[in-house]
C-alpha cells in the first residue's frame, strides 16, 4: 500500500503554488514557520517532520494560455489556435514552476520551565524555480517574419528567462517577546545545483523601407545566458543518467557556488481578537563561481545588400571582397563570445503579510454556556502576497476563513486574486491526531474540472510528528 | 495511527484526483503544425554614375561582378523554402540602354538559373525606373537551393546616334534589389 500510495502522492504533488495563500498563518501546521519565521508557535513542545514527506509543494503557473486553449480536441485549427494564443498575450505574460521538497525539518521549544518562549526550527529542502516571460517578439518574428512587420521595432529584451535548482539549509529562531509581538527570523545557506538566467538582454531587429534599397536590417544586440553548474554535465562524455544524477545529489549538499540569505517576520495582536502578521522570505544571494559558462550576443549592423564594385572599371575589390567584409561583420554581430566570469544571481524575494479577526469560541457543553478561556473557533482574514521577478513584482490578494472542527481537525478556505485568475478557491485541512499530523491543501478548485484548462494549480502535503506542550 | 493517517490522506487525494479531470485535449495536433513566416531581405544594390562606363576615355561596356550568397544554400532554407521572389528595380538616367544578366551558379560555376532584362535608355537624363520580377516555386525551388553565387553582368548597348560617354556624361544606372522568402516550417519527424 506503502509505495503505491506514495507513487501517487508524489505524482500528485508535482502538480503545481508559489503563492502559498493556504498554508500561510496556518500556524498549527510547522512549516508556516518557513513562510512566516514569526508566526506564533503557541503550544508547540517539538515537531520532527516525515522526511521527504513533511512538506511537498510545486506550482505551475501561466497567465497566458493554457494546454486547453491550444490542445482542446474542438476541431478547430491548432494552427488557428497558436496564432490568436500568440496574439492574444503580451511580453508581460509568463510561465512559471515552483517545487519545494523538504528532505527533513524538526524544531523545539526553548525557554524556562514556566514559560517556554523561544521556538528553535531547522531543516533543509530543495527548491527549483524557473519563470519565463513569454517572448512575444521573437514568437511574432518566427510566426510572420518581417514582411507584414516592415518598421515594426522587435523588442529583443522579450527574452527573460531564469531557472534555478537549489537545496536549502536553514535555522529558524522564533521568539515571544511579550503578550502582543512575537518576531523570527531564520538564516538560509543556499547551495545551488544548477542555474542559468538571461533577464538584462537589451536591443532591436528592425525592418525600415531604404534609401540605397529597398530595406535596412538594422541590429541592435546586446544579449546575454549566465549559466552556472550546467557546462559539466553537458560536457561530460558519459550518456548515462544516473551518473548525473549523482553528481546532482552530491551538488545539493554542497556545490561551491554557495549563498546565504535571510527571512524575517513579526505577528503582532492588536486585541484578543485581531492580529497583524508580516514576513520577508529569502532575502538572499547566490554567488555563482563554479562551473560557469556565459554567453554573450552583442554590436549593431545596418545591412542593406551587397554593393558589387564591378572590378574592371575600378577599384580593385571585387564584390566577392565586398560580401566578405559584410560577411565578417555579421560573423562578428552573430559570434557567441563564451566567458567564465563570475556573477551573484539574487533570490526571489517573497513578501506576505495578513491581518486576521477571530471570533466564536467553543461553547463548554458541560455548562451549556461559552468557554471562558481557549481559543476562538473560527477567524476571517486577508492576506497580501508579493514575489518580486524580473520585470514586475507577482501580487496577490487573498480572503480567507479558518475554522476550527473539533480539536482535531483545522479547516481553511480561501479566494485569491492574482495574475493567473480572479476566481482561485483553495481549502486546507490540517489533522492532528495524537502526535501525527497531517495536512492537505489545493487551490484553484474551480479548475479542477478540467486540469488542462488550468492556469494555475496547487496541490500541498505533509506529515509531521508534534508534541504539543501540554502532552 | 500512522497508518490511519496515511490513510487518511490517501482519501484526500483520491477526491481529489477523482473530482479532478482532464477534458478531451488531443495532442497529436501538434503534428498539423505549420508556421509561415515571410523574410523580406535586400539583396544586391548599386548605383553607378555615366562615368563609370568610362576608363581613359574609352567607353567601357560590360560591367560585371560576382556575389557570393551562402543563405540560399543553408540548410534551413533547403528544408523549408516553399517560394522565393526576387524583384529587381533599376533606374536609369543615362542615355544608353543595357541588357542585364545575372547568372545562379553552384560552388562548381555550373549555371542553375538566369534571368534577363533590358533596361531603357534615358534620352533627356530622366530616372526610367523599371523592375523585373522572378519566383522561384516548385522545381525551380533546387535551382536556387543549389545556389551559392550570382554573377551580375550589366551591357551597355550602343547609342543610337553613335555618340561616346565620356568622364562628363549625365546620368547614372542605380539597381536595388530584394528578395522575399516564403518557409513553410512543420514539425519535424
Amino acid at each position: 500500500m506503502t509505495r503505491i500510495s506514495l507513487t501517487i502522492l508524489l505524482f500528485s504533488c508535482l502538480a503545481y503554488s508559489q503563492n502559498k495563500q493556504v498554508l500561510y498563518g496556518f500556524d498549527e501546521i510547522p512549516q508556516s514557520l518557513l513562510i512566516n519565521p514569526g508566526a506564533t508557535m503557541t503550544n508547540k513542545d517539538w515537531y520532527m517532520g516525515i522526511p521527504l514527506l513533511s512538506h511537498v509543494h510545486a506550482n505551475f503557473g501561466t497567465t497566458g494560455v493554457s494546454v486547453y486553449d491550444l490542445f482542446a480536441d474542438d476541431g478547430k485549427d491548432f494552427n488557428q489556435k497558436l496564432r490568436t494564443a500568440i496574439n492574444g498575450m503580451t511580453n508581460s505574460d509568463f510561465f512559471s514552476v515552483n517545487q519545494q521538497l523538504e528532505i527533513f525539518s524538526g524544531g523545539f521549544s526553548l525557554g524556562s520551565s514556566y514559560e517556554t518562549d523561544k521556538f528553535i526550527s531547522f531543516g533543509m529542502y530543495q527548491e527549483t524555480d524557473m519563470f519565463i516571460y513569454f517572448p512575444k517578439d521573437y514568437a511574432v518574428l518566427a510566426l510572420e517574419g518581417n514582411q507584414s512587420n516592415i518598421d515594426r521595432v522587435f523588442d529583443l529584451s522579450d527574452l527573460n528567462v531564469s531557472a534555478e535548482l537549489i537545496s536549502v539549509l536553514h535555522v529558524g529562531f522564533n521568539k515571544k517577546m511579550n503578550e502582543k509581538l512575537t518576531y523570527g527570523i531564520r538564516g538560509k545557506f543556499y547551495s545551488s545545483v544548477m542555474n542559468f538566467s538571461s533577464i538584462k538582454n537589451r536591443g532591436t531587429f528592425v525592418t525600415r523601407n531604404g534609401e540605397d534599397n529597398f530595406y535596412d536590417h538594422i541590429f541592435d544586440l546586446d544579449l546575454a545566458l549566465r549559466t552556472s553548474g550546467l557546462k559539466s554535465l553537458l560536457d561530460d562524455s558519459n550518456s548515462d543518467a544516473s551518473n548525473d544524477i549523482s553528481t546532482l545529489a552530491k551538488r545539493l549538499l554542497f556545490s561551491g557556488n554557495v549563498g546565504l540569505g535571510l527571512d524575517l517576520g513579526f505577528t503582532y495582536d492588536l486585541s484578543d481578537r485581531m492580529s497583524i502578521d508580516a514576513s520577508l522570505q529569502d532575502i538572499g544571494f547566490i554567488f555563482q563561481s563554479k562551473d560557469i559558462e556565459n554567453y554573450e550576443l552583442n554590436g549593431t549592423l545596418v545591412f542593406d545588400g551587397i554593393n558589387p564594385i564591378f572590378p574592371e572599371t575600378g577599384s580593385g575589390q571585387t564584390a566577392e571582397d565586398y560580401w566578405e567584409g559584410v560577411s565578417d561583420n555579421f560573423e562578428e554581430l552573430f559570434d557567441l563570445k563564451e566567458t567564465t566570469t563570475q556573477y551573484v544571481t539574487w533570490r526571489p524575494i517573497k513578501f506576505n503579510s495578513a491581518i486576521r479577526y477571530s471570533f466564536g469560541k467553543k461553547v463548554d457543553e458541560e455548562c451549556n454556556c461559552i468557554a471562558e478561556t481557549g481559543d476562538y473557533l473560527n477567524a476571517i482574514g486577508a492576506q497580501l502576497f508579493a514575489v518580486n521577478r524580473p520585470k514586475h513584482p507577482q501580487l496577490a490578494l487573498t480572503a480567507y476563513y479558518y475554522r476550527r472542527l473539533f480539536d482535531q481537525l483545522r479547516f481553511k478556505a480561501t479566494y485569491t486574486l492574482d495574475s493567473f485568475s480572479y476566481k482561485n478557491v483553495g481549502v486546507g485541512v490540517s489533522a492532528h491526531l495524537g502526535t501525527m499530523n497531517v495536512y492537505a491543501m489545493v487551490d484553484n478548485l474551480f479548475e479542477f474540472q478540467n486540469l488542462a484548462n488550468a492556469h494555475s494549480v496547487s496541490l500541498q502535503l505533509g506529515f509531521n510528528l508534534i508534541i504539543d506542550r501540554d502532552e | 495511527m500512522l497508518r490511519t493517517l496515511l490513510q487518511f490522506g490517501c482519501v484526500i487525494l483520491f477526491i481529489g484526483i477523482m473530482t479532478s479531470c482532464v477534458k478531451d485535449v488531443d495532442f497529436d495536433q501538434a503534428d498539423d503544425l505549420l508556421v509561415t513566416p515571410a523574410m523580406e531581405i535586400s539583396l544586391v544594390r548599386f548605383n553607378e554614375p555615366a562615368s563609370r562606363f568610362t576608363e581613359n576615355g574609352q567607353e567601357v561596356s560590360v560591367i560585371r561582378d560576382s556575389v557570393r550568397i551562402e543563405i540560399f544554400n543553408d540548410d534551413f532554407v533547403v528544408d523549408n523554402l516553399r517560394r522565393a521572389e526576387f524583384l529587381f528595380e533599376t533606374t536609369n538616367s543615362i542615355d544608353r540602354a543595357f541588357d542585364a544578366e545575372i547568372l545562379f551558379l553552384n560552388d562548381a560555376n555550373e549555371l542553375q538559373h538566369i534571368i534577363e532584362f533590358g533596361v531603357e535608355a534615358s534620352d533627356t537624363n530622366q530616372e526610367l525606373v523599371s523592375v523585373t520580377e522572378e519566383i522561384f516555386e516548385n522545381d525551380a525551388i533546387a535551382e536556387l537551393t543549389a545556389t551559392t553565387k550570382l554573377l551580375l553582368t550589366f551591357t551597355m548597348q550602343d547609342s543610337v546616334d553613335g555618340s561616346l560617354l565620356n568622364e562628363n556624361s549625365l546620368g547614372s544606372l542605380k539597381l536595388r534589389s530584394k528578395g522575399s522568402f516564403y518557409i513553410d516550417l512543420i514539425r519535424p519527424e
